[in-house]
């Protein structure tokens, strides 16, 4: 055997599990390896200093609940479990729920099916009657069918009328709209045209004064140049 | 009557047909056997009787369902294994306050029997090997608390472990061996401590 078998086979010697004949093999090796017997030696010392343990008694402050535990067949018998947890001090561990708790959620998921199959209750002279879906549907479909077509007919001409006021409404209110943009656009106009005028007129004037002083200018260029012509 | 009843299945038997006196040994032959391995898990008392409670509230609400098909200490055992599992992992590390406490009491934290044997006081020196054990232990992750716990104090097999745990035999085997490589390294560090603290 070598150091690399007796690596292998270490916890099954040490846990007392390896077969006779691989731990003869496993002794002979050890007498001849002082580094695989200082291993072993100093595990087994680990080891052995565990089973060291010594067994301590219950605390006495237990003492009541370990009565408690001793005490469920007389106090609850084989069926009872929950009263089991509800007699003995509460653990840290998780608690189940209890049946009020669920009350709650039940209440809610029965108030949702009522809602959605449109549960009616009615309390009649005859009794209590309960009924699922709309109750206004079933008296419509048994009309007679004069009364219906009158309905409908009555339907329309309050249809017509209502049609006829929404387009008098319209067409006043179109017109109203129209004559307001047009005296707007004339005045608008208007006022354009005066704004023109008022420009050209200026311009106008501008162009004469600037062809008055063109004239006197040249005036005064002829009268300079007779004047040079004289001396 | 009950005299003749000393087997835990005859005792399950009488207490399923009604002996309360049935019910009360089974508690009181297990009770200190489950505490001390809570104890040893948890690393304190009141985390021990916490699962110790539930365990045999477990055992209460199942043991009609026991069927024998194996033995009853195994069964519970198994109810222990799983419940310890469950706990284990919301229980808090007592390492800090367990070191703490240990030196105050002036006592080594790994101190094995063979240095305890002469204290005068021997059932405190006992209780002090235990506290440093929990110690240690908890040191320990949970996978190589819960395969020391099996193998060395419930002398199971690799196998049963490997079944219990339902992980393969060289999966235990690897953990057995890291967690007495780890308890090593932490008990030279705890003497290394001693040794200063001696010579300061």
């Amino acid at each position: 055997m070598t150091c690399l078998n007796t690596q292998r086979y270490l916890s099954e010697y040490l846990g007392d599990e390896l077969g006779a004949v691989a731990r003869s093999e496993f002794d002979a090796h050890l007498a001849t390896c002082e580094a695989c017997r200082s291993e072993v030696a100093g595990l087994q010392e680990v080891s052995s200093g565990l089973e060291g343990w010594r067994e301590e008694a219950l605390p006495e402050w237990g003492a009541a609940r370990m009565a408690a535990l001793r005490a469920l067949p007389r106090t609850e018998g084989w069926q009872g479990e929950r009263a089991a947890r509800e007699v003995l001090p509460a653990s840290r561990s998780g608690s189940h729920w209890g049946w009020w708790q669920w009350l709650p959620t039940a209440a809610s998921f029965a108030m949702l099916v009522l809602m959605a199959f449109n549960t009616q209750f009615t309390l009649e002279d005859s009794g209590f009657s309960v009924a699922f879906g709309s109750a206004n549907s079933a008296p419509d479909s048994a009309l007679p069918e004069a009364q219906l077509e009158e309905l409908v007919a009555r339907f329309e001409q309050r249809q017509d009328r209502n049609n006829i006021a929404l387009m008098q409404a319209v067409l006043t209110q179109t017109r109203e709209a129209g004559e307001a943009s047009f005296q707007q656009l004339f005045s608008y106009f208007e006022q354009q045209r005066q704004q023109d005028l008022q420009e050209v007129r200026s311009s106008y004037e501008q162009l004469v004064s600037r062809d008055y002083e063109t004239v006197r200018s040249l005036q005064q260029l002829a009268n300079l140049v007779s004047y040079d012509e004289v001396r | 009557m009950l005299k003749s009843i000393d087997s835990d299945e005859m005792l399950v038997a009488a207490a399923l047909a009604g002996s309360e006196q049935a019910w009360e040994s089974l508690v009181l032959r297990y009770e200190t056997r489950i505490y001390n391995q809570a104890l040893r898990l948890s690393g304190n008392p009141a985390d021990a009787l916490d699962l110790v409670q539930e365990v045999f509230l477990a055992v209460f609400r199942n043991l009609p369902r026991f069927r024998g098909e194996s033995k009853f200490s195994s069964w519970v055992f198994r109810i222990v294994h799983n419940k310890s599992v469950d706990r284990v992992r919301r229980w808090q590390p007592p390492i800090q306050q367990a070191r703490f406490e240990s030196e105050e009491s002036e006592e080594v934290e790994a101190n094995w029997p063979a240095a305890s044997e002469h204290e005068p006081d021997t059932q405190f020196a006992q209780q002090q090997l235990n506290y440093g054990l929990q110690a240690l232990l908890a040191e320990l992750p949970l996978e190589q608390r819960l395969v020391i716990e099996l193998k060395i104090f419930q002398s199971l097999t690799f196998e049963e472990i490997a079944m219990l745990q339902q992980v393969s035999d060289n999966t235990v085997k690897t953990r057995f061996y890291a967690a007495l490589k780890r308890l090593q390294t932490l008990q030279q560090q705890a003497n290394r401590s001693e040794s200063d603290y001696d010579l300061s």
